[in-house]
């Protein structure tokens, strides 16, 4: 499958101009991730923002997800809750398909920001860990300059006892012309 | 880490289409190496002594990931810093028994607008420059105002993470980087420039290795934090160029200091101020001049566990005068220099320099001389360099053979002035050195190096550039610290269980060959390379088993758009082996021998100007494949780490 989504990655055709188009999408977002994570935490529903914007080859997208994690009743008093603030960058191929469908496989960093419920002191109650991993994208047209979203990425935190989390992700998008000041700004 | 690895690894691999304004092949004299400011961007450097990485020849190793060394394949492995610095033309004089800690001078990577670097001894700035030449230039408005300035970060992966709270699944933060910052403005004007910049660094040393150690002997959380300012003023007058330099830095040091085999804390300040010139005298001769003081101190790190107050200044005074005269393609000149310096614990001394030298240009030819006569009271070196260049059919070809002397006052190593009075570290040394000492056979006397290199350049086919060379050194009576075996396991403070020896009667015969191809094509920009050093002779076997004999490597940089830049760098070191320490162990449940493994060390670094070039990002992911990157069997291990920047250029 990783030799696949590679290949994808490299033989998708040339995008438009950069930074011509801006598309900003607002996804609801659930989080899942194996043992031992899950074992002390339950992650909850979470919401995500990102704007992708055509790059020299394919798109770039950057983006943040909020999301509760719950400790599980069993460790409800050894472990803290926390609120996780993950910002990520990614960059990916997308690939029409016929009724205006749109599939965009990826890579993807970014910055996983625990905040702890915790009474310690504020330079100590978070963590930030560096993430990588994949996504694909699929979206489909419902209204002119909009498109209704879904997707799902497999990101790996680079902790100590590494973490596998799934993300899912759907929601709608809306499509601009990036305005003038805005495509200077980033040539 | 595969996928990690596979993602930006896939990303990197974007196809080509047209042009770019990718950075010409240096233009050289095969012997120099010159490292630009678009080369610096698109190897996404962090911190000033990453330079080091785009140094032919260099091998480096740091305790702590910070402060890093260097060794060029010169007579005393990884003992000290035999090369001179300079910085805008001034000679920088910061070194600390010999050893010159790039991250304390007062430029941040950001500020550099390029380097050169000599590996072979030459007259430069008033002096003979026995380990050859760093010569660090910095940006400078090339008309009106600019100002630029920065902050950066970086961590390595393996925190705790959430799992902080978990008992059976806790770990210790590991080391982070930053936040640093610095700025740099400067202004340009018909008859004047000027610039001031300074740089803040912050680095939390938590490695597991060394962590316990330096937390038992600060009796805090190891923290390191490093500020250094500059002040530059450049005015023409009288038909000349004149330049003042104010240059200084201080840190809270964890100072790896050789002959205890140890970090110890320390306070580090140092700071110069120099002025330089040349002015024309007649159409054919132009009038150099050159003075500068300096000072250095290093002092206890106030309210350290472990109070070892080295309680050293040194004070430098140094002034000079050089005549050169031209007459087409001849050039000769004759300079002269005073140096005189004192110390709080130490007799002083003064240095007197005679410096020479001829050279003839045509257009297919430079050939030339350089000779210095160094004297002191009791003593006197001579140096003799002599050089020859040719050019044909796009190749170029450099010889130099040198037999260099170098006075103990040129080298100020710890063993000199430990003969001059020196008391050393007042308080608590008996902790540290509880069996054992130091052990000067012989006052460091005057060592003698004889060099020989080749070097070449030349274009293979269009687009392809060969670049190779080769050296020979001989080195006799070399100052050289030698650590005695392997400190005991055990707690605390302990360390070095024999005497180290301050040995001035080192001896060694290396060999080094370097040879690269880099090329262009099209948006593309790659360089293959390798260095290769062997030990033919002498007596510092067991010191040169420290230094790796093989760096190989590639390096590709992509530019889709003058304003995005993806680079990546694969980099072979091999294995080496630091006999005095092994095995050891430091009571921190940690237990290292001497080995140190060779790695594959895989980069990738991403660069976006924005704003019309206004507005910098870059990010740099440092061993991606995570291989065991450690370069001192006492020092980190440097996992998979990011770096991230913002930089402000108006």
């Amino acid at each position: 499958m990783l030799r696949g989504l590679c290949l994808l990655l490299l033989c998708a055709p040339a995008a438009a101009q950069p930074f011509e188009t801006l598309e900003i999408g607002l996804s609801g977002a659930g989080t899942f991730a194996g043992a031992p994570f899950a074992d002390f935490w339950d992650p909850g529903p979470g919401g995500e923002a990102s704007v992708e914007m055509p790059f020299y080859l394919g798109q770039i997208r950057v983006g943040g997800m909020v999301s509760w994690h719950g400790a599980v009743a069993e460790f409800d008093e050894a472990v803290p809750d926390f609120i996780a603030f993950y910002t990520f960058a990614g960059w990916g191929v997308g690939t029409a398909l016929p009724g205006g469908v749109r599939i965009a496989p990826g890579v993807r960093v970014g910055i996983l920001n625990m905040r702890f419920d915790t009474d310690d002191p504020a330079a100590v109650r978070s963590e930030a860990e560096l993430t990588a991993g994949f996504d694909l994208r699929a979206s489909v047209p419902v209204a002119a300059g909009w498109r209704l979203t879904a997707g799902g990425s497999v990101v790996r935190m680079f902790t100590a006892e590494q973490i596998d989390f799934r993300f899912v992700q759907v929601g709608v998008s809306r499509t601009f012309r990036t305005p003038d000041w805005l495509r200077e700004f980033l040539r | 880490m595969t996928l990690a690895t596979l993602a930006l690894l896939a990303s990197l691999a974007i196809a080509d289409t047209t042009q770019p304004a990718l950075p010409p092949p240096r233009p050289e004299d095969p012997g120099r190496q010159v490292i630009t400011r678009a080369e610096i961007e698109a190897a996404g450097l962090y911190r000033l002594p990453d330079l080091y990485r785009l140094m032919d020849g260099a091998r480096t190793f740091a305790v702590d990931g910070f402060t890093w060394r260097a060794d060029f394949g010169h007579g005393d492995p990884f003992g000290a810093e035999a090369w001179t610095l300079l910085v805008d033309g001034e000679r920088v004089e910061f070194g600390l028994f010999g050893e010159q800690n790039l991250s304390l001078v007062p430029v941040a990577i950001t500020q550099v607008d390029s380097v050169e670097v000599w590996t072979e001894p030459r007259l430069v700035a008033g002096t003979l420059a026995h380990g050859g030449v760093i010569h660090i230039h910095t940006a400078q408005a090339s008309q009106g105002t600019a100002a630029r300035g920065g902050v950066a970060i970086g961590n390595e992966i393996g925190d705790p993470g959430p799992f902080r709270y978990v008992p059976e699944l806790f770990s210790r933060n590991v080391d982070k980087f930053g936040a640093d910052y610095d700025a740099l403005v400067s202004h340009s004007g018909a008859q004047s420039r000027i610039q001031a910049r300074f740089k803040l660094l912050r680095f939390y040393a938590t490695d597991f290795a060394s962590f316990e150690r330096n937390r038992e002997a600060l009796g805090a959380n190891p923290a390191l934090r490093l500020f250094a300012p500059a002040l530059r003023v450049e005015a023409d007058a009288l038909g000349g160029r004149h330049a003042l330099n104010v240059l200084g830095g201080g840190a809270n040091d964890l100072w790896f200091f050789q002959p205890f085999g140890r970090e110890i804390p320390v306070r580090r300040v140092w700071g110069q101020v120099g002025l330089h010139g040349r002015v024309p005298v007649s159409p054919h001769m132009k009038f150099g001049y050159r003075v500068a003081a300096a000072e250095n101190q290093l002092s206890e790190w106030e309210g350290a566990a472990l109070r070892l107050d080295p309680d050293w200044t040194t004070r430098t005074l140094r002034a000079g005068i050089d005549l050169n005269h031209r007459i087409e393609s001849q050039i000769a000149g004759l300079g002269v220099e005073v140096q005189h310096t004192t110390a709080n614990q130490a007799e002083g001394f003064t240095l007197g320099t005679l410096t020479g030298h001829v050279a003839r240009t045509t257009s297919r030819y430079r050939y030339g001389a350089e000779g210095a006569l160094a004297i002191t009271d009791d003593a006197q070196a001579v140096s003799l360099v002599l050089h020859g260049r040719r050019t044909w059919d796009g190749w170029t070809v450099s010889a130099r053979a040198a037999r260099t002397q170098q006075l103990p006052e040129q080298a100020e190593r710890f063993g000199f002035w430990l003969r001059r009075g020196y008391r050393q570290f007042a308080r608590d040394i008996g902790r540290l050195l509880r069996r054992n000492g130091f052990e000067q056979r012989e006052a460091p006397v005057t060592s003698m190096q004889y060099r020989a290199s080749l070097d070449a350049t030349g274009q293979l086919v269009p687009g392809l550039v060969l670049d190779a060379g080769f050296s020979v050194r001989r080195a006799d009576d070399a100052y050289a610290e030698r650590q005695g075996r392997a400190p005991d396991p055990g707690p605390g403070l302990s360390y070095i269980a024999e005497p180290t020896f301050l040995d001035a009667a080192g001896k060694s015969t290396t060999a080094t060959g370097r040879l690269a191809i880099r090329g262009t094509h099209g948006r593309w920009r790659g360089r293959l390379f390798y260095d290769g050093l062997r030990v033919l002779g002498g007596n510092l076997d067991r010191e040169w088993e420290a230094v790796p004999r093989h760096r190989a490597g590639a390096t590709v940089t992509l530019m889709p758009d003058p304003g995005f830049t993806l680079g990546g760098t694969l980099v072979y070191r091999s294995a080496s082996r630091w006999l005095a320490y092994e095995p050891l162990g430091f009571g921190n449940d940690f237990l290292y021998d001497g080995e140190l493994p060779a790695a594959w060390l895989l980069d990738a670094s991403l660069e976006k100007w924005l704003w019309q070039r206004r507005l910098r990002m870059s990010l740099l992911f440092r061993n991606l494949l995570n291989h065991e990157e450690r370069y001192h069997p006492i020092g980190a291990a440097l996992d998979l780490r990011f770096y991230l920047r913002v930089e402000l250029n108006l």
